[in-house]
């Protein structure tokens, strides 16, 4: 059993945002409980408090008690609190320690010291339950984020706790892996554990859940049964500042014009090797301009390689892309085009949000440079971050200055991937309103996502990629929403039959 | 690209441990060279190893060259080669003969030893936590910045920041600064987060490590000892040309 | 949370990701050591890019030992790789030199440091220092095996007093290098908050 009892938290830095006020919580043996709320609510701060981490790792002003089994978390050490409470956190990249799999599920055992008989034996169980035999001695890094949450949960089990928090674990993850997820959600809650999951995305998990806790500004706002929570109204859900709980049946919200500014693709072709199996193959393509195109394909269709051709990032790859009338090869479509990645603190250089932009620009002309930077960025609602260091923005701030110096640069084809991966309905909103803000710029917009809100928020063209070739593209109208639709219950339905 | 391998290697496989011993024999014996015999028999542990574990490619190329390093030390005082030529045959002779065997074993260790192998082995040679968990998160990480140096290096190219450009002459420093900042600023943050999920796992508990990967003595550490023992010991005082 | 002097898994696992990235930074910029030519300049220039990752690291660094053990890692690393005994027993001292100076000024100001992480850099001598170290032996078997000329051509480069002057560049390469690290510290991390 886990208690929380007038718990209050503030973290080192004394922000207000993530920190908790009066929390109290019973959570009894077998419950499964999800915690939902807008970002900075501070959900992810109250599985800290369970797990330990606060107040045994991150440091702040903590009053309270929380009780595990009867006696306060600040008198186990964490290693103590290991074998009872299990984690598993957002990032799959980050929260792997070993690098071959099979010592990363056991990695906890080690730790415990356990006899190796005994490791053996629980690693058998895990992966049978879990169904990871394909999964065991590979490389961590060669696994894709689906497959190493996956691992993230085995080792997590492997230790045996009676209860498992996990800290928005889907946010990075696909369709067909969230399904995997909630199937070891399911495998646990048959096994009749305490499973805690903080998360933005609602629609898989609370069918499941026992009860929903809706927090706001560090407090427990409401809670409600499983019934009482499928019931709510969707406008009430958006108004509370929650994802959809039906993402996948909504209805598109932009119509494509007409338009006869085209870009046109020819013979786009890559493999890893040479005359290898082709990672994309397109002979023919026209897409118009001006557009928010989705691509939407299964993992390892080709998606992130087709943009990375797109953007002539790879050298070895062919094909031309025709724009206004010029042909341009890989290196030339450099020039013309960007892609504000999934982990944007990759792209981020200079020391502060100004000096971003300027990087961009030609430098001909400061003071003009100067002058048009800062009109971008108040564009983009930065006008009172320009001194800032980049990094030290939030993840959808640092996603603006990113587009800011695409914008900058002049840059026509802007792809996004996954940008509103972990995110909020309010963030969600945030980024669909930039994207037809650039749409309006006239650029031409490729938006890599699962995100199905978001494609119905702001797509106005759908392009499907399947094993590297181009299946079908079309406007969003009835037909391509009939599609869309098929293709998430694909997503949702494999990956089903798979397990 | 890993640091070590991921797979255990089947069929030949030596224990770590002596891996380490042979690395330091032939280490230490790059210091004795004397006789052709001798060098010989030092290139011959590596290119074996390396063969055991087919890294054929890798042994072919490191034997190939050898060989020729050798040839050209034996005939070059027979051949007057231009001064600067010269300078830099030598040069490069010295280097393959004297570091060539030591990186060829190196390769053979890294090619053939997973990461937990090896701190499952320095473990069992009594070396502390203080040195295994920081060597483990060094595997860890080797990979994690190649990953992340990449996609740095793919944003730089997207943003036109590269070598030649007019912005690079203006400030050629900058360049490192946008390519190594950044990388250290990812890599940070990726190690907090690893850090909490690998407490929450129990890092810190003062108990006795086990560990699940079998490592020991078998009749090829004895094999591979002894063949290299002999060969060196009568290369380095019977047979001597 | 300074309980104990110990260290404790955080700090174990700082010390290993620092030390990849300085090994990292010393690669890329050491990739050329076979050629005896450049010796002098890498003398310099480790020391001085190593700098950078180092400055962040000292933030980290509360207690005493995190940097004997950053030593011993690079020393097994470059042990592993053919840099002989004297790789391994170089980076160590110099690491033990770093904790003790860093001990004794009390982990507080900049010059500690400052001093600190220049004694680091000089066990980066465990390097090159197989050259001076092995001694006349190692001349007379350069001398027989790779021919007068080779070994007249690395003489001339690196007469034996440069051994000293070699410890001197190095630690004048670290004075510089811990004040590029602390520009960089002031200009970028602990702006992006990190520190």
């Amino acid at each position: 059993m886990i208690e929380i009892k007038d718990v209050s938290f503030t973290y080192e830095s004394g922000e207000s945002e993530n920190s908790l006020r009066n929390i109290n919580l019973k959570i009894k043996d077998g419950e499964t409980v999800l915690l939902c709320g807008e970002s900075g609510c501070g959900k992810t701060t109250l599985t800290r408090l369970i797990n330990g981490l606060i107040p045994h790792y991150y440091n702040g002003q903590l009053t309270g008690q929380i009780y595990l089994d009867g006696k306060e978390v600040k008198d186990y050490q964490l290693y103590q609190i290991a074998p009872m409470v299990g984690s598993v956190f957002q990032n799959p990249r980050t929260q792997f320690y070993n690098v071959d799999t099979t010592s990363e599920i056991v990695f906890g055992c080690e730790n415990m010291g356990l006899p190796v008989q005994e490791m053996l034996a629980r690693l058998e169980n895990t992966t049978k339950c879990l169904k990871l035999e394909n999964l065991l001695g590979r490389s961590l890094f060669a696994l894709s984020g689906g497959e190493k949450q996956k691992i993230a949960c085995a080792s997590a089990d492997a230790i045996c706790p009676n209860s498992f928090v996990l800290d928005e674990p889907s946010s990075n993850l696909d369709i067909s892996s969230i399904k995997d997820l909630t199937e070891v959600i399911r495998q646990w809650q048959s096994e009749n554990k305490t499973v805690i999951v903080a998360e933005h995305r609602l629609y898989y998990l609370a069918p499941y859940a026992d009860r929903i806790i809706y927090m706001k500004r560090g407090e427990i706002c409401n809670e409600y049964t499983r019934e009482e929570f499928l019931e709510l109204d969707p406008k009430e859900l958006k108004k509370m500042g929650l994802r959809a709980l039906n993402p996948f049946d909504l209805m598109p919200e932009k119509t494509p014009e007409a338009n006869e500014k085209s870009l046109q693709i020819d013979n786009f072709w890559f493999s890893y090797e040479k005359r290898g199996y082709p990672i994309v193959n397109i002979p023919d393509l026209t897409l118009p301009q001006g557009e928010i195109i989705g691509i939407i394909g299964d993992n390892g269709a080709g998606k992130s390689s087709f943009a990375r051709c797109l953007c002539g990032l790879d050298k070895s790859s062919k094909g031309t892309l025709k724009l206004n009338g010029n042909a341009l090869n890989a290196k030339k479509r450099r020039h013309i085009s960007y892609m504000v990645m999934q982990d944007v603190n990759h792209q981020l250089f200079t020391e502060d949000v100004l000096d971003e932009l300027l990087l961009s620009m030609d430098g001909e002309n400061e003071e003009e440079d100067k002058v048009r930077a800062q009109e971008i960025l108040a564009g983009l609602d930065l006008s009172d971050k320009l001194k800032l260091h980049p990094m030290s923005l939030s993840g959808g701030e640092k996603q603006r200055v990113a587009i800011g110096s695409a914008v900058a640069s002049g840059k026509e084809i802007i792809i996004f991937d996954e940008p509103t991966s972990g995110l909020d309905y309010r963030h969600m909103l945030e980024v669909s309103e930039k994207l037809i803000q650039l749409k309006e710029m006239k650029k031409t917009l490729f938006l890599i996502t699962h995100d199905p809100e978001l494609i119905y928020k702001c797509c106005t063209h759908l392009m499907f990629i399947e094993h590297g070739r181009i299946l079908w593209h079309r406007p969003m109208d009835n037909e391509a929403v009939r599609l869309l639709q098929e293709f998430f219950s694909h997503e949702k339905g494999e990956s089903a039959m798979a397990i | 690209m890993h640091m070590l391998a991921v797979t255990e290697t089947k069929g030949f496989h030596l224990d770590p441990r002596t891996k380490l011993l042979l690395m330091a024999v032939v280490a230490t014996a790059e210091f004795l060279y004397g006789h052709t015999a001798f060098m010989l028999a030092v290139a011959v542990i590596p290119f074996i190893l390396l063969l055991t574990n087919r890294q054929y490619k890798a042994a072919t190329i490191f034997i190939v060259l050898f060989v020729a390093a050798l040839v050209v030390k034996e005939i070059q005082n027979s051949i007057r080669f231009h001064m600067v030529v010269n300078m830099v045959v030598v040069l490069l002779v010295g280097l393959v003969l004297r570091l060539f065997p030591a990186f060829a074993m190196g390769n053979y260790i890294i090619k053939s030893t997973t990461a937990s192998e090896c701190i499952t082995s320095l473990s069992r040679m009594h070396i502390g936590r203080n040195i295994t968990i920081p060597l483990s998160v060094l595997f860890r990480f080797l990979p994690t910045m190649q990953e992340e140096s990449a996609a740095i290096k793919d944003a730089m190219r997207m943003r036109e920041i590269q070598f030649g450009t007019k912005k690079f002459w203006q400030n050629p420093m900058a360049l490192l600064e946008y390519r190594f900042i950044p990388l250290m600023i990812s890599v940070v943050k990726i190690g907090d987060e690893l850090s909490a999920a690998a407490l929450t796992r129990g890092l810190d508990n003062p108990a006795d490590r086990s560990s699940i990967t079998r490592v020991g003595f078998t009749c090829y550490d004895v094999i591979a000892v002894v063949i290299s023992g002999v060969m060196l010991f009568v290369t380095l005082f019977i047979i001597k040309w | 949370m300074q309980k104990s002097n110990k260290l404790n898994g955080k700090d174990l696992i700082n010390v290993g990701i620092y030390t990849a990235m300085t090994l990292v930074i010393f690669f890329v910029f050491g990739l050329l050591t076979s050629l005896p030519v450049i010796y002098p300049f890498l003398l310099f220039i480790w020391p001085f890019v190593c700098g950078i990752p180092m400055m962040l690291y000292y933030t980290k660094i509360q207690k005493c030992g995190m940097l004997t053990i950053t030593g011993v890692i690079c020393g097994l690393f470059f042990f592993l790789i053919g840099y002989t005994w004297i790789g391994l027993v170089g980076w160590t001292l110099g690491g033990i030199l770093a904790d003790i100076v860093l001990k004794a000024g009390q982990y507080k100001n900049f010059k500690v440091t400052l001093l600190s992480y220049a004694c680091f850099c000089l066990g980066m001598m465990g390097c090159p220092a197989n050259l001076w170290m092995a001694g006349q032996s190692y001349w007379e078997n350069i001398h027989s095996s790779m021919g007068d000329q080779y070994a007249e051509t690395l003489q001339s480069m690196m007469p034996s007093w440069m051994m000293y002057i070699g410890f001197v560049i190095l630690f004048v390469g670290g004075i510089c290098g811990a004040l590029l690290g602390h520009k960089m510290l002031k200009k970028h991390f602990e702006r992006a908050g990190i520190v």
